[in-house]
């Protein structure tokens, strides 16, 4: 009772001063930190373009074909927007097959997944990833 | 339980900040150009409204507080108790939208909640004002501070409004549609609205019409709040990047459309604060 009477007249009592200068030095402590996050990658990082590197996740049959769930990665400091990849099926150098995807972002130092559609095995060809444009956001 | 525990009313305030910054930040929350934004745009300019933020809130806090104040100090333990609350939210809703992953790179993560923990933690900021039952008392100020007061309300309320819009494309594509004399009516359209707004609809908390002549008021308030909010809305734009490479004809357009909402928004925030 005493603890109510005590806020209604805007008085802090002790425990909520304790949550309130823990959440306080939270806040200090996530401002500084992205600030000083945001100023170190501004400074350290180079300019350098959109790199897409790709790995095969898992193929799977599906209903009239294959699936090719596919993982991209983008080694580069820039963003790629509307990026577009494709995956060849060949064989003895001759493309069999391809299939496209696009992805709307692909930023930098992260992955995205994805996947290709093949009426044809990918498991007998052999299968390689292009990563064909993108727009700068 | 006759009443609730000391320790129930200690988070109280958290609790109601928690929900102000939900409630303020649920359009950006749920706008999927402001995640875009936050893993692309510009690190330093994203770091700079960061900065430019802090100011702020320990403004709003003095003027319009979640616990009464009397003190700087206070103000300033206010302003990052907000930050950290309108962080945790952000990222608590960004998570459970399944926007933020396990493959977003701790920069992606960092970009897209810090974008939003602003306007959040203006939300949390305000909840004690608007939510709570309690009003911090009117604090002794002079006519200069009052006035200075109520400009910066305005433009707290042109930054929060012009961001919910500003991340959307259709800013931009209206920019391109618009041409000069629709540009021109629009400017005057938000004038008038500002003006309107503030002293002859009748709205609650309307500035008392006896003070100052009636151009003497339109241009202490209403120009100054429209230069304001269409500064913001300037700012806030190249903050998000959209006026990169854009001629200066462009760049203005694009700042009177978005200071439409803008200027609405510092009208409202006036009143409301």
């Amino acid at each position: 009772m005493a603890a109510r009477r005590q806020s209604r007249n805007g008085q802090k009592t002790r425990a909520s001063h304790i949550i309130e200068w823990v959440v306080a030095a939270l806040g200090v402590l996530t401002l500084c930190g992205s600030v000083a996050f945001l100023i170190y990658t501004a400074l350290t990082e180079e300019d350098a373009p959109p790199s897409i590197g790709f790995h095969t996740v898992a193929v799977h049959s599906v209903s009239g074909g294959y699936l090719v769930e596919v993982a991209l990665r983008n080694s580069g400091s820039q963003t790629a927007a509307k990026l577009k990849i494709a995956g060849l099926l060949s064989r003895d150098g001759q493309v069999v097959e391809t299939s496209e995807a696009s992805f709307d972002y692909v930023p930098s130092r992260s992955e995205r997944r994805g996947g290709l559609f093949f009426t044809n095995d990918p498991r007998k060809f052999q299968l390689r990833f292009q990563a064909q444009g993108y727009e700068k956001p | 339980m006759e009443y609730p525990s000391a320790s129930i009313q200690a988070m109280q305030p958290l609790a109601r900040a928690f929900g102000g910054a939900i409630l303020f930040a649920m359009p950006m929350l749920m706008t999927m150009e402001m995640w875009w934004l936050g893993l692309y745009m510009d690190r330093l300019r994203l770091c700079l409204f960061l900065v430019l933020a802090f100011p702020l809130l320990v403004g709003l806090s003095y003027h319009a507080g979640f616990e009464k104040t009397f003190r700087l100090r206070d103000d300033v333990t206010d302003a990052f108790v907000a930050y950290a609350v309108g962080f945790v939210a952000s990222g608590l809703a960004l998570f459970a939208f399944g926007v933020l992953t396990g493959d977003d790179s701790p920069g992606e993560l960092l970009g897209k909640i810090s974008l939003q923990a602003v306007p959040a933690s203006m939300g949390a900021i305000l909840a004690r004002s608007q939510l709570g039952i309690e009003k911090a008392e009117e604090r002794e100020k002079g006519r200069n501070a009052r006035y200075a007061g109520e400009i910066f309300l305005m433009g707290a309320g042109a930054l929060f409004f012009s961001f919910n819009v500003a991340p959307t494309e259709e800013v931009m594509l209206i920019t391109y549609k618009i041409g000069e004399t629709r540009v021109l009516a629009i400017m005057a359209a938000s004038l008038t609205i500002m003006h309107a707004f503030t002293y002859t609809l009748g709205f609650r908390g309307q500035a008392d019409p006896a003070e100052g002549t009636r151009a003497v008021k339109f241009f202490f308030f209403t120009v100054v709040g429209y230069a304001v909010s269409f500064g913001i809305s300037w700012y806030v734009l190249w903050t998000f990047g959209r006026l990169d490479g854009a001629p200066l004809v462009q760049q203005v357009t694009a700042a009177a459309v978005l200071g439409l909402p803008a200027s609405i928004g510092a009208a409202a925030a006036r009143l409301i604060l």
